[in-house]
C-alpha cells in the first residue's frame, strides 16, 4: 500500500486522526439529530434529543475513535510500512456511514445503512491514496476541531437555556391567583392493583392515604390503552380520534389544540414537566408543547448513552446480553422528585403548574431494593424476558409462573413508587405547598398479565389495560374521602385543573370531573393500528375502541369484532356478552355512541 | 426490527414502518460509491461508443 521507502504514520499520528473522526462524526450526528428534530414526528420514540448532544455525541465518539485507533496502532506495529491512516479512516468512516444512517431507523434498513457506510469508506480509500500528506495536515487542524466542537456544544446550551428564559419571559407580568397544579401520572398504573381500589396486597399505603385526603374516582379510563395517545388526552382534553397522537405514521402530538400546560401558561403560571419516560413523553413527541421548563433526557448517564446512536446500540443489543436489561438511564422516583424540587427552589415566587410522570411500574418490572421481593414468588425471574416470538402465537402466553411472577415484581415496583410519592408529598408539606397546591394523580394506562391472552398494554383495551386512578386532593375545594363511582374519563383533567384554577374552560370542551351536567356518557377509550405488533393482538388487525359505563364495557374492533361485558357481574371481563340475542340492541346502542362520538374512524379509508 | 427486545422487552411497540424506497435509494448510492470507477469507467466507454459513431 505505501510507496516503496516511504515509513507508515505515526502511533501518535494515528491516535489522533481518531480523534478527529471522533470529534468531526459526532458533530454531524449532533446536527442530525438537531435537524430531523425540527421535522414533527422525523424522530421516533427512541430518538429524542436535546442541546447537550452537541457535546456529548463528540465527546463519546472521539473517546470510542480513539479506542479504535489505539487498536490499530497496535497492530500497525507489526506491518510498520503499510498506510495504516487510510487503513483506520476507511474503518472509522465505515462505521460513522453506518451509524449516521441508521439513526433515525425508518429512513434507511440495517442492510442500506451498512452498503452506505461501505461505499463512503470506499471513497475515503481513494480520496486518501491520491493525497499522503493529508494525514500531518489533518493533525495540525486537531486543536481548532477540539476547540470549536466544544464551543458549538456550549453555544447550544446556552442557545436552549435562553429559549427556556425567553419562554418564562413571554408569561403574563402578573402572577394568576390561583392554587399550584401538581399533576402527576404513575405510568403503567393499572387501578386494581392499589389498596384504594380493593387490591388484597398493601402495595400502596401513601397513596390510599392521599385518596382519603380527597376525592377518589373509582371507575376512571385512560383515553388509550398505551402512553403516548393517552397523555396526548390528558393535555388536550380530545380523544385520540381528534388529536390522532401516536396513529399509524403519526408518533407526536399535532399543532390542532391548545394543551393545558399552554393554557396555564397563558394565564399566567409558570409550567414545567418532569418526564422519566423519555420515549414518548419525550420532546421529540411534542408532548411538551406548553411547558416553559422541560426535563426528559441527559439526567442520567446511562441515558446519555443512548443519545448517541453507538451508544445506543450498546445500550439496547450489547449490555442485555450480560444481563443489563432495565431501560437505560431509567429515573426512578426520587430522580423526579429530586429534579422537581431543585427546579422548584430555583423558580420564582410564582404558581406553578407541574407535570410528573414516574416510570417506576413500568416494565421490566425491576423493583429496586428493599422492595424487592416483599411479595414473594421466586427473585430469579427479575429481569429475564421471555422468547417474545412466541407471543406471536395465537396459542401461546407466558407461563403462568413466569407472569406471576412478573406480577409480584410489579406490585413491589408499586410498593417503591409509593413510598417515593409519599416523600414528594411530605416534602410539598414541609415546604408549606400542601394547602395551596392542587394534586391531581392519575396514570396513562394500566398493564395486562395475561388476561384475555395479552401481555404489556397497547394491545387491547380490557379494563386490566385501561382502568386508571384518578385522585384529586385540594382541600380549599375538593371535597376529602369521597369516592366517586361516575365512570369519568382522564381527558376530562384539563377541564377540572381549569376550574380549579378559577380559569376559563372554553380551550377543553370535555366536561369537569367535577361539573354537574350529564354524568350518563359513556367513556370513550381508543387504540389505533400498530404494525410489527404479535398478530394475536387486536391492535395489529385494525383501530380498536370502547365504551365504559357504570355497568357496561363494550369494546369494537375495526374489522367488526364486538365484545360486551357486564362489569357489574363479571370485572374480570371472561363472559362476551355480545353475541346473544338479548344483548343484540344494546351492542347496537353502543356502536351507535361509538359512531357519533369518532365519526372520521367509520368512514371507509385504504391504509 | 421485528419482535425483538428493543420493541418488546422495552414494551414500547410504536407505530414505526420502515420505508422502502429510502433504503432502496441508499442502497443504489452506497453501491455507487463502492463501485465508482467501474460505473464510471463504464459510463466512459458507452459515451465514447457513441462519439466515435458520429
Ligand atoms: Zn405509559
Amino acid at each position: 500500500m505505501s510507496p516503496a521507502g516511504q515509513i507508515g504514520p505515526h502511533f501518535s499520528q494515528l491516535l489522533a486522526l481518531g480523534v478527529w473522526l471522533g470529534l468531526a462524526y459526532g458533530f454531524l450526528e449532533a446536527l442530525e439529530f438537531f435537524v430531523l428534530g425540527l421535522v414533527p414526528g422525523a424522530l421516533a420514540w427512541r430518538n429524542g434529543n436535546s442541546a447537550p448532544v452537541f457535546l456529548v455525541a463528540p465527546a463519546f465518539y472521539a473517546a470510542c475513535y480513539l479506542l479504535v485507533a489505539v487498536i490499530v496502532a497496535l497492530v500497525s506495529r507489526l506491518v510498520p510500512r503499510w498506510r495504516w491512516d487510510i487503513v483506520l479512516a476507511a474503518v472509522l468512516v465505515t462505521l460513522s456511514g453506518y451509524l449516521g444512517a441508521s439513526l433515525q431507523g425508518q429512513i434507511f434498513s440495517p442492510l442500506a445503512s451498512v452498503i452506505l457506510g461501505l461505499g463512503m469508506g470506499a471513497v475515503t480509500i481513494r480520496f486518501m491514496r491520491g493525497r499522503p500528506n493529508l494525514l500531518p495536515k489533518l493533525v495540525r487542524t486537531l486543536p481548532w476541531l477540539v476547540t470549536g466542537t466544544a464551543a458549538v456544544g456550549l453555544v447550544a446550551l446556552a442557545a436552549a437555556a435562553a429559549r427556556e428564559r425567553a419562554a418564562f419571559a413571554a408569561l403574563p407580568d402578573s402572577a394568576p391567583r390561583g392554587p399550584n397544579v401538581l399533576l402527576i401520572v404513575l405510568d403503567t398504573q393499572r387501578a386494581d392493583h392499589l389498596g384504594f381500589h380493593g387490591y388484597d396486597r398493601p402495595t400502596s399505603p401513601q397513596l390510599d392515604a392521599l385518596a382519603a385526603q380527597g376525592t377518589m374516582f373509582e371507575n376512571a379510563t385512560s383515553s388509550s390503552s398505551w402512553t403516548l395517545p393517552s397523555h396526548a388526552s390528558l393535555f388536550t382534553g380530545r380523544p385520540v380520534n381528534e388529536h390522532r397522537a401516536g396513529e399509524f405514521r403519526r408518533p407526536f402530538l399535532g399543532r390542532g389544540f391548545v394543551t393545558l400546560a399552554e393554557a396555564m401558561a397563558e394565564a399566567g403560571y409558570v409550567t414545567a414537566g418532569f418526564s422519566a419516560n423519555p420515549f414518548w413523553v419525550g420532546r421529540q413527541t411534542r408532548i411538551n408543547r406548553g411547558f416553559v421548563h422541560w426535563e426528559d433526557f441527559y439526567l442520567k448517564p446511562g441515558d446519555a448513552l443512548v443519545r448517541t446512536v453507538l451508544g445506543r446500540k450498546i445500550a439496547y443489543e450489547l449490555l442485555p446480553k450480560f444481563g443489563e436489561i432495565d431501560i437505560p438511564g431509567r429515573m426512578r422516583v426520587e430522580d423526579i422528585n429530586r429534579r422537581f424540587f431543585s427546579w422548584l427552589d430555583g423558580s420564582e415566587r410564582r404558581p406553578f403548574f407541574a407535570f410528573l410522570n414516574y416510570l417506576d411500574v413500568h416494565g421490566p418490572y425491576l423493583p429496586p431494593p428493599p422492595h424487592a421481593g416483599t411479595f414473594g414468588g421466586s427473585l430469579s425471574h427479575v429481569g429475564k424476558t421471555i422468547d417474545l416470538g412466541a407471543v406471536t402465537d395465537e396459542t401461546q402466553v407466558p407461563p403462568p409462573e413466569l407472569l406471576r411472577d412478573w406480577a409480584n415484581r410489579y406490585d413491589e415496583s408499586i410498593l417503591s413508587l409509593d413510598a417515593g410519592i409519599g416523600d414528594l408529598l411530605t416534602e410539598l408539606g414541609r415546604r408549606g405547598l400542601e394547602d395551596n397546591t392542587v394534586i391531581v394523580l392519575t396514570a396513562d394506562h394500566g398493564e395486562s398479565f395475561g388476561e384475555h391472552g395479552m401481555i404489556y398494554h397497547g394491545n387491547g383495551l380490557h379494563r386490566d389495560q385501561v382502568h386508571v386512578p384518578l385522585v384529586i386532593r385540594y382541600s380549599p375545594a375538593v371535597a376529602s374521602g369521597v369516592r366517586d363511582s361516575t365512570p369519568v374519563g382522564i381527558h376530562q383533567i384539563p377541564a377540572t385543573v381549569m376550574q380549579l384554577a378559577g380559569l376559563s374552560t372554553e380551550d377543553f370542551p370535555t366536561p369537569s370531573l367535577f361539573s354537574s351536567a350529564d354524568r350518563e356518557t359513556p367513556v370513550l377509550a381508543e387504540v389505533g393500528f400498530r404494525s410489527q405488533v404479535p398478530a394475536s393482538w387486536p391492535t395489529s388487525r385494525g383501530w380498536v375502541k370502547s365504551l365504559t359505563t357504570a355497568r357496561w364495557h363494550f369494546i369494537l374492533h375495526e374489522e367488526g369484532d364486538r365484545e360486551l361485558y357486564d362489569l357489574t357481574n363479571d370485572p374480570g371481563e371472561s363472559i362476551n356478552l355480545a353475541a346473544r340475542a338479548e344483548y343484540a340492541d344494546t351492542v347496537q346502542d353502543f356502536r351507535t355512541i361509538l359512531v357519533r362520538m369518532a365519526p372520521s374512524d367509520f368512514q371507509p379509508r385504504g391504509r | 426490527m421485528g419482535l425483538n427486545l428493543l420493541n418488546l422487552g422495552l414494551f414500547y411497540v410504536g407505530p414505526e414502518t420502515l420505508l422502502p424506497l429510502t433504503s432502496v435509494l441508499g442502497a443504489i448510492g452506497g453501491l455507487l460509491m463502492i463501485f465508482w470507477r467501474q460505473v464510471s469507467g463504464a459510463f466512459r466507454r458507452v459515451v465514447g461508443l457513441f462519439s466515435r459513431r458520429r
